[in-house]
């Protein structure tokens, strides 16, 4: 299931204070690494990626130049950042502070970026579709995406 | 009277009661409610999943601002987006609207 190279980059992530593990999968579903404990199914952690790529499809669509999603539970937390064809989820601790680990995030997604073999992008913005963060001008006769928002200029 | 209290700070704010009603709101309140509700279930889900509960706080950092959705524990969905993108405690925003 895991690419060695990706998986010594993700051990990377555990020497940062608060870090319990982390994964990387590809947008077409495939799971490249995971570096989690306890550890869970591939499969599990592919449903988990599936839901989590929803989660930032949607909050993408919602507003311009989404850069991460943070998901806090009772006891952790976990951090979506994105390269373009590809996603890194960290999980943390719910004590955890995100602004002290965030340096370590993007060293890791930029080691990731190097790796030709993935084809990661450097990009670590998703593309709009329509936006919520903007104010809401009625144009009645602005053209619509299929859903529903406005297509921006 | 911190920032996070003043309704003016909220740029779109939409509150969800357990029964999925909108309740309050302000800004781009319906789209903002269709969002929260889609990311509360999946988030939800994922919690099933790993087997760590329900979400209680989701948010999305942007460039130039944040979105933030807050389950309160009676089932309350909150959803906001300030206007200030660095407001830190997202718990007293999260009352507004509430009548408490």
């Amino acid at each position: 299931m895991s690419n060695p190279q990706v998986l010594t980059t993700l051990h990377a992530l555990r020497h940062a204070p608060g870090v319990l593990g982390s994964f990387l999968w590809m947008d077409d579903g495939r799971l490249v690494a995971a570096d989690v404990t306890p550890a869970r199914p591939a499969a599990q952690l592919q449903m988990v990626a599936r839901r989590l790529a929803s989660i930032a499809t949607a909050y993408a669509s919602a507003g311009q130049c989404l850069e991460h999603v943070t998901l806090v539970y009772e006891q952790y937390q976990l951090h979506i950042s994105g390269l373009a064809n590809a996603s890194l989820v960290v999980v943390l601790t719910r004590a955890c502070s995100l602004p002290t680990v965030l340096p370590v995030i993007d060293d890791v997604l930029r080691e990731l970026s190097r790796m030709p073999e993935l084809g990661l992008a450097t990009s670590t913005q998703r593309t709009p579709v329509t936006t919520i963060l903007e104010p809401e001008r009625l144009q009645p006769d602005a053209a619509r995406s299929y859903r529903g928002g406005r297509i921006l200029e | 009277m911190s920032i996070q209290a003043d309704p003016s700070a909220l740029e779109h704010f939409v509150r969800i009661n357990p029964a999925g009603e909108v309740v309050a709101g302000q800004g781009s309140a319906q789209r903002l409610a269709s969002l929260s509700t889609y990311i509360c279930s999946l988030a939800d889900t994922i919690g099933q999943l790993l087997d760590i509960g329900s979400c209680q706080v989701m948010e999305a950092a942007y460039t130039g601002g944040r979105l933030i959705t807050v389950r309160e524990p009676d089932g309350s969905i909150v959803g906001l987006k300030p206007r200030v993108p660095q407001a830190p405690a997202v718990q007293p925003i999260a009352r507004i609207g509430s009548g408490r």
